[in-house]
Formats: structure tokens, C-alpha cells, sequence
């Protein structure tokens, strides 16, 4: 059988990580990790120039492997993008191979479940087939968990929660999945928005609250730092930029809309991951802190840096 | 014989199965394929006109004609529906469950039927379908499964969410669904299925018989079909069995009649009879001419001879000219033999095989098709009788339609003004509040002239759309923003768009697809991203942005076609941007208003189209995709 750079790269990865394991043990895996970092800086980790699933396998192996964020028999939510109804070639949704192989990864770490969902703005169905993360998933052995935001039979699925650091929002109304897991892995997709100007990691959290339109009704850059206030935050935020939606965000009309940029950044520091996607898609975006101001509120609620440069320990991989 | 009646189960069961399966299926299971067996429907083959259209009403006709009503037994849904509930009526009473003959209340059956033709006419010219909605039995049936059985199935279907959630098993396999609110479309449809409800339980078809114009169209043409339940006399022990089981009431057993126009060929009377007195297969024209005569009897309609032989003259002398058959003296054999009805019946036969077999059946003798010349005995005045009884019964049908058309019309004209009236209103809106009473039609409705002069309210469409902003009118003509609803009086529950919570994904064609009437037109999924359904509105004075002065764009978002675009606003240290639009890229989809938060004024919403038409495109197709590699911070 002829076997592709890809193939043969994810063939490498899936084996390394399983000899790892079987190896070492995960513990070893974690006191691999914790010497890669001994600065005390959040980590940041930064892969280019690979297919979504390979960069992944780089990235999280950079971070010390998945067994670092998911133990045996966890229960594990993966909170992708899938927003529109849109195929993956305009990246208005999250990449499915990449949800794909997050997905397997946790699934081979041991975990009990994934539970993979997001609340989209077009027909839920049609998003969830149409942006190729339902097939990605199920494949890998995950578990989509389907809700309507317009359906108001799926509101028992939300629960109140307090946000009680939130400066608009001190309340908010969340999916079960998200409150219910063990851990969750927050996989939003680079694009820039008409309201927020970017909608990467933060701005994903929309997606796990019933009925989001306060957001826009009362001042939405400010709502978005609010409702990442929430106590559990994601253990990880694994931002998708293979494709990078430009302009039209963040819907996109057409292909020519995105652009193919090859990127992911990883970051346990979910402001951090902003303001690395950010700066880095300057050159495509045009977009600047000011513009995107719930990044900045974030860093007042001390979620996270925006100062990349001294504050965060960025890993830059190149394949 | 059984086998007929079987037959006759199989076919209804399957068609009404399938049928009720498309209208409650929530969960998109049920291919949308079944569609066809609604196309099957006569109102929706009637009002599709074209060549179809009018070949598929053809076709009915001419089954009804060779076999009688068979069409109310095995294709109509309401039909079905009837002998369902018949059949529940049955196994609550048991043997006490029985009919007996009644004679055809033809004045009531005449009267909704031209009210009905009145209705088409008024529908198909003025746009004005509320007769037709209410009349007709496929969109009665859509709207009861619709509005009725659907809301069940839901509500079973939500317990089984409830018991799986509680047992914690995965939830894909069934997905929760808000039951739908009571609205004019329920009322509407609940009042019907309970009448319907209440006829078929105590007196079987008599809905059929009595109300429903189909059934009065069918049944008048069945009156001349070749195949027909009959009564032997010289079997018939008058046991009145067959009339007891006999759902349309149109068996009288003293008398061996049974009223074809009233008979939907259930054959449940052969499942009853021990002396093997009922057939269907031939047909004695003599008893055929009896029954007639003794129903004409009992309605007391006494004709003189005189004037009957006069009429039968005048009809002789202008079917000859029509049919021209052999000889002179056939035909005078013949019409005086078996008298005009029967020659009425054959020279329409013998011209609708003429017409189907391209004129091959004309070079044949067109009596040779005939199988009964062996039973016709002489019976001229009897059948003179019925004919001019019928005679003036066309006379009165005549008049009353002109008298209704009128009527009708009137009362129409005022109603279509104020809905077909939409453009105006929005400029002069007040600061924050305004009215927006257009309608939005669906996707491949064209315009609203065309859709409202096709859609019978059946709501196939709003079952099986996936957004489900598809939704049936109300008879408030106002849509305001966040308000309910629109279509008024003249369209009745026919469905629009609410943007309310939902908007129409540009990428589905499902309305179009499965509309039986063609009020929706099917387009392709490339015609259908840029059909242009309605057209962006925005109140910037309602816009958070310039309200609060906070980021929203939650318009900008939902926009799929680049009608929106968001420019910078007021302060700049504020980095607010404020939509504008490109109306010339709008399509109508109304995400933008769906999502607006503002309330209850939107500060952008959609304005129906009269004539739907294309958008322009906002991107160039051949735009490629760029790769770019970008530097590491």
C-alpha cells in the first residue's frame, strides 16, 4: 500500500503516543511535560505548515501529549465552532479532521467519553453534517450531542449558572455537557467578526449559552470576557487557523473568503491564544487589540495575558 | 370477490400510511419522495394546471369512470382518514355499529360543489383561496395531520426524550422538539376533524356524500361508470345486510338500488352478503335504469312523458352529430332501445378512448365495447325520466353558479387589496416603531399572485421544512417585527415566513420539492441561492449600536449573501461599526431579523417581495482559494 506523507506521519504519531503510553505510563508523560516548562509561564504552543491532524499530533506532543489534560474514564467535552452550514473549505466552522483527531487522541487517552456539541446560528442538522465534524467524530469514536438554540424544548438541557465576577453578564444559562464534564477542550476556528471584530477562542464560548442574543443586546465585547469568567474554564484551547477566514466573517460567503495558512496554536491561557491568533493573522485580518476589546477585558479579569512576548512561553514548531 | 375489498384495504392503508408518515415525521426520516402520492390528489392536480396537471385530473375522471369512486376509497387521505375512524366506531359498538340507506341530499352536494367551482375560479383569478382551503379533502387531511397528529407525535416523542435522558442512555436517538402553539391553522383543522369525526362515526362517508366537492364531482361522473356495485334481485333476499355495513348510505335493499353517485367502491357490502347478490364486474343495465328510476321516485321529482321524449329528441339529433357512428340505423336501434343515458354514457367513453388511444378506437364500432347489449330491454320512458330530472337539475347548478361567482368576488376584491398593498408604510415609520405587513413567501413560490392562486394550505411544506420558518398564517394581516404572523382573510392559514426566531437557509430546497399544488415551485439549489424572497430593511434609529453605542453585528453575521456590511461609527476610539447594506446582494433569508435583539421594533428586518427575483451575486465564483504562510510572533 502507498502511504502519503500524511498517512505515514499520523501512522508515526498514533503509534508514538501509544508506545509512550505503554511504555512510560502517563506519569512519565507528564514529568516529560513539566520539564519542557520550567519557566512558569503559560505555554503556547504554535505549529504551521502541516495537515490539522499533524499539527496536532506536533502541538500536543510540544505540550507533554493529551494524557497531560484527560485521565482514564473522564468525561470529555470538545467544543468546536460548527456555527454555520457551511463546508469545511470556508472556515466558518472549526476543521472536522482536526475535531477528528482530538477526539481520537482523548478517546485512546483512556477517557470514558467525548461528547462533542455546539450551539449553532444556522439549521443545527445541516451544520453539524455539512461542516464534516458529525462524520469526524463519530468516527473517531465520539459522541455528538445535538441542540437548537431555537427550539425552546432543548432549554432543559441549559442550567443557570452565577457569574459573579461578570460585569453585564452575572448570570448565564449553560449546557449540561460543559457542566456535567471532567474536562473540556474549547476548539474555536480563527475568523474575524462584524460585531466582535475576532471570533477565535473567547468568542466560542458563546456557543455553550442558551439563548446568546443578550450578548449582542448588551454590549457584546464585555459579555464575551464576562461568560469566559465561568468557573470551569476549558483545560485547553486548541485554535484552529488551517484556514483563516479573512473577510465576510464569520459566515464567509466563498472559498476566496478564507485563506490557507496551515496554523494552530495551542494555549492553556485562552486570552494568550487570542492575542497570538490575533497578532499573527495581522497581515490578513487588519485587526488590532483596540478593535477586538474583549480580548483585553479578559486580561482585566486576569484570564490570561495579552503580553505574548515576556509573559508566555511560546513553542514554535515548523513542519 | 373478497379479494377487491382487500385489494381496495391495501392500497388505502398503504396510501394513507405513507401520507400520514410524511406529514408527522420530525426527525427528517420519512423521503421526501412520498410527496408524489399528495400530487395524486384531484384539487392539487386541478390547481397545478398545465399539461400534467389537467392529464392527471383527465386520468381521475377516467378511472371514476371505468370504476367508479375508487378514488375516494384508495386515494384520498380524508377519505381514509373517515374509514378509520368508521372503523373505531365498529369495534366500540360491534354489531350495534350499522347504516341505513338515506336518500342523496343532492341540493346540499350541488350547492358546496358549485360553491367549490365558485372557489377555484375566484382562487385562480383573484388569488383568493379561502373556499378551496376549506373544501378541499387533501388539504383538510395535511392540515389535521399537520396541526393534530404531528403535535402528538412530538409529544410521544418528547416523553421518549424524557425516559432515555432519565435512564441516561446517549440522546441521539431522539431529539427533543417544543410543541407547536394553538393557532388559527389548529382551530381550523380541529374543527374539521371534528366533524369529520363526528359523520364518519355515526354515518360513515357521509362527508364524502354530502360535503365534499370532489366527492359530488366524482360521484357525478361515477353515475356513468362501466363497473358498479349492483344487487341481483332474483338473489337478493332483502336480508339488508349489505346496507347495514354500507359507509356511504346508498344501498337501499328493499329495493335492490344502490346510488353509484354515493358508492366509493369499499366493497364491504360483498363481505356480507350470503347470497352472493353483489357484483361489481358487470353491470345490468336494467337494474342500473330501475335504481335510477325508483331514487327519482323517492325524491318525489315526477317528470311527465311528454316532456322527456321531447328532450331525448332534441339530444338524439346532436350526438349523432358527435359521435358519428356506422349507421344511421344502429344508432336508432340503439337509442331506442336503451334510451339516451346509456348513450351518453358509451359516446363519452367511446371518446375518451378515442382521445387516450389516438384515434385507434374510432375505426372500431364504438358500441362494440359494449358488454351489456345482451341484458337491455326496452326501458325508454324510465330512463327519460332520470335524464330530464337530471336536466333540470344542471339548470339549477347553472344558475347558482352565477349567482355565487358574483357574490364571492365581491366580498373578495376588498380583502386582496389590503394584502396584495405591501410596499408602502416602512419609510414613513415613526422613530421606533413601524408596520411591516408584507408577506414573505417561500423560495420557488415566484409571486404572490402565483402562489396565492395554488396553495391549498396543506402544510406539507411548513411540516417538512427544516428551519421551521416555514409557518402557517394567521388571519392577522400585520406582521409586525417580533409580532405573529400574516395572510388575512383572503389566504386563510396559507403558509409565509416568520423570522421571528428562525430564518430560511439558502442552501434548501425542501418547500419546492415537495409542494403537490406547485404553488412552490422546485428550484435547483444553484437558483436558489440567489432567489431574492424579501428585501433588507434596516432602522438605524432602533440599532444598538447607535442606541447603546455598544459592538453588536449580529445582523452582519447571519448574513449569508454580503447584504450587510459593517462600517465604522461614531467615535473612533470606541471601534464601534454600524451595519450597512447592499440591498442589491439581499435575498430575503432573514437572519439579519431573526437575530436582532432589539425589542419589539427590530432594527433590521426583511420586506416581502410581490415577484420574486435575483439578487446579485457579491463574490466573484472563480475566485480561488490563497495559501499563505504566515510569520511566527
Amino acid at each position: 500500500m502507498k502511504m502519503n506523507r500524511k498517512e505515514f506521519l499520523q501512522t508515526l504519531g498514533a503509534a508514538g503516543i501509544a508506545g509512550t503510553a505503554a511504555i512510560n505510563g502517563l506519569d512519565a508523560v507528564e514529568l516529560f511535560a513539566q520539564d519542557t516548562n520550567k519557566t512558569g509561564k503559560p505555554d503556547l504552543v504554535v505549529v504551521r505548515n502541516g495537515e490539522p491532524d499533524v499539527m496536532f499530533q506536533n502541538a500536543i506532543k510540544a505540550l507533554g501529549g493529551i494524557g497531560k489534560f484527560v485521565k482514564k474514564g473522564q468525561k470529555v467535552v470538545v467544543k468546536p465552532n460548527i456555527g454555520w452550514d457551511k463546508p469545511p473549505k470556508i472556515p466558518a466552522n472549526t476543521n472536522p479532521i482536526l475535531v477528528g483527531e482530538i477526539v481520537k487522541q482523548i478517546m485512546e487517552a483512556g477517557a470514558k467519553e467525548v461528547v462533542v456539541f455546539d450551539t449553532s446560528c444556522d439549521n443545527p442538522k445541516s451544520c453539524y453534517q455539512n461542516s464534516g465534524i458529525e462524520n469526524a467524530v463519530v468516527k473517531a469514536g465520539g459522541r455528538m450531542v445535538f441542540t437548537d438554540k431555537k427550539d425552546r424544548a432543548y432549554r432543559k438541557y441549559y442550567r443557570e449558572v452565577q457569574l459573579p465576577e461578570g460585569i453585564i453578564l452575572k448570570k448565564a444559562e449553560i449546557h449540561e455537557a460543559i457542566l456535567d464534564c471532567d474536562v473540556w477542550f474549547n476548539v474555536p476556528v480563527l475568523k474575524v467578526h462584524g460585531g466582535a471584530k475576532l471570533t477565535c477562542a473567547m468568542k466560542n464560548l458563546m456557543g455553550i449559552v442558551w439563548e446568546p442574543r443578550i450578548f449582542h443586546s448588551s454590549g457584546l465585547q464585555q459579555c464575551i470576557a464576562d461568560i469566559c469568567t465561568l468557573t470551569k474554564k476549558p483545560i485547553l484551547n486548541i485554535v484552529d487557523g488551517y484556514r483563516i477566514l479573512k473577510a465576510n466573517g464569520p459566515q464567509g460567503r466563498t472559498e476566496s473568503d478564507g485563506v490557507l495558512a496551515k496554523l494552530q496554536i495551542l494555549s492553556t491561557d485562552i486570552v494568550a491564544a487570542d492575542t497570538y491568533a490575533l497578532e499573527i493573522s495581522k497581515s490578513q485580518t487588519g485587526l488590532t487589540l483596540d478593535d477586538a476589546k474583549h480580548i483585553s477585558a479578559g486580561e482585566k479579569f486576569k484570564l490570561g495575558t495579552t503580553d505574548i512576548k515576556n509573559k508566555v512561553n511560546i513553542i514554535r514548531i515548523s513542519l | 370477490m373478497f379479494i377487491l375489498k382487500w385489494f381496495r384495504v391495501l392500497i388505502a392503508i398503504v396510501m394513507f400510511a405513507a401520507l400520514m408518515f410524511l406529514f408527522i415525521d420530525i426527525s427528517a426520516i420519512a423521503p421526501l419522495s412520498l410527496h408524489y402520492l399528495a400530487e395524486l390528489q384531484f384539487v392539487q392536480l386541478l390547481l397545478r394546471g398545465g399539461l400534467i396537471g389537467l392529464t392527471g385530473v383527465f386520468v381521475l375522471l377516467f378511472v371514476t369512470i371505468i370504476f367508479g369512486r375508487c378514488y375516494c376509497s384508495m386515494i384520498c387521505p380524508y377519505g381514509i382518514l373517515q374509514d378509520f375512524i368508521s372503523r373505531v366506531a365498529k369495534l366500540f359498538y360491534g354489531k350495534k355499529h350499522k347504516y341505513s340507506y338515506r336518500p342523496a341530499r343532492q341540493k346540499i352536494r350541488n350547492l358546496i360543489f358549485v360553491l367549490f367551482i365558485a372557489g377555484v375560479v375566484i382562487m385562480t383569478f383573484f388569488s383568493t383561496a379561502v373556499i378551496v382551503i376549506l373544501l378541499d379533502p387533501y388539504s383538510n387531511f395535511g392540515r389535521i395531520a399537520f396541526s393534530i397528529f404531528q403535535p402528538i407525535n412530538i409529544f410521544i416523542n418528547n416523553l421518549l426524550v424524557s425516559v432515555n435522558d432519565f435512564i441516561g442512555n446517549n440522546k441521539d436517538i431522539f431529539q427533543p422538539r417544543a410543541i407547536p402553539l394553538f393557532d388559527v391553522s389548529f382551530i381550523i383543522s380541529a374543527v374539521m376533524f371534528l366533524l369529520v369525526m363526528f359523520l364518519s362515526f355515526f354515518y360513515g362517508r357521509r362527508y364524502c356524500n354530502m360535503i365534499c366537492p370532489v366527492g359530488t364531482l366524482l360521484g357525478f361522473v361515477a353515475n356513468f361508470s362501466l363497473f358498479r356495485v349492483k344487487l341481483d334481485r332474483s338473489k337478493c333476499i332483502k336480508c339488508g345486510l349489505c346496507e347495514k355495513i354500507c359507509k356511504g348510505e346508498c344501498i337501499n335493499s328493499k329495493s335492490c338500488i344502490v346510488d353509484s353517485s354515493r358508492c366509493v367502491t369499499c366493497f364491504n357490502c360483498f363481505s356480507v352478503c350470503r347470497k352472493n347478490a353483489i357484483s361489481y364486474l358487470s353491470i345490468s343495465l336494467v337494474s342500473m335504469n330501475k335504481n335510477k328510476n325508483e331514487i327519482a321516485k323517492e325524491n318525489k321529482n315526477e317528470i311527465t312523458n311528454k316532456n322527456t321524449n321531447e328532450n331525448s329528441k332534441e339530444n338524439k339529433n346532436k350526438n349523432t352529430k358527435e359521435i358519428k357512428p356506422k349507421s344511421n340505423a344502429d344508432l336508432s336501434t340503439i337509442e331506442i332501445q336503451h334510451g339516451r343515458r346509456r348513450f351518453l354514457r358509451l359516446s363519452f367513453l367511446s371518446l375518451l378512448f378515442s382521445s387516450i388511444g389516438g384515434g385507434a378506437m374510432q375505426s372500431d364500432d364504438p358500441y362494440g365495447i359494449d358488454p351489456y347489449n345482451a341484458n337491455s330491454n326496452s326501458t325508454d320512458n324510465k330512463d327519460d325520466k332520470t335524464d330530464s330530472e337530471l336536466n333540470v337539475k344542471s339548470e339549477q347548478l347553472v344558475s347558482d353558479t352565477a349567482g355565487e361567482k358574483t357574490a364571492v368576488i365581491e366580498t373578495k376584491s376588498d380583502v386582496n387589496s389590503s394584502v396584495l398593498n405591501l410596499e408602502d408604510n416602512i419609510d414613513k415609520a415613526s422613530r421606533v416603531s413601524y408596520v411591516n405587513d408584507t408577506i414573505i413567501l417561500p423560495p420557488g413560490a415566484k409571486s404572490l399572485k402565483n402562489f396565492q392562486s395554488k396553495c391549498t394550505s396543506c402544510h406539507l411544506c411548513v411540516s417538512k421544512c427544516p428551519s421551521r420558518v416555514l409557518q402557517p398564517g394567521t388571519l392577522g394581516n400585520n406582521r409586525n417585527v417580533g409580532g405573529s404572523s400574516n395572510g388575512g382573510i383572503a389566504g386563510l392559514v396559507q403558509p409565509s415566513l416568520q423570522f421571528d426566531y428562525h430564518y430560511c437557509n439558502k442552501n434548501c430546497t425542501v418547500c419546492g420539492d415537495v409542494c403537490p399544488s406547485h404553488a412552490i415551485e422546485s428550484v435547483t439549489a444553484a437558483e436558489r441561492e440567489l432567489l431574492r424572497i424579501g428585501i433588507v430593511n434596516f432602522v438605524k434609529e432602533n440599532c444598538i449600536v447607535y442606541t447603546q453605542e455598544t459592538s453588536c453585528g449580529a445582523c452582519q453575521e447571519h448574513c449569508s449573501n454580503g447584504a450587510i456590511k459593517m462600517i465604522p461609527y461614531g467615535d473612533p476610539s470606541k471601534n464601534l461599526t454600524i451595519p450597512e447594506l447592499h440591498a442589491e446582494f439581499c435575498i430575503g433569508c432573514g437572519g439579519c431579523e431573526s437575530i436582532c435583539p432589539v425589542r419589539p421594533y427590530r432594527a433590521i428586518y426583511i420586506k416581502g417581495v410581490t415577484v420574486q427575483t435575483n439578487a446579485e451575486l457579491s463574490y466573484d465564483p472563480n475566485e480561488k482559494q490563497q495559501t499563505i504562510e504566515l510569520d511566527f510572533i
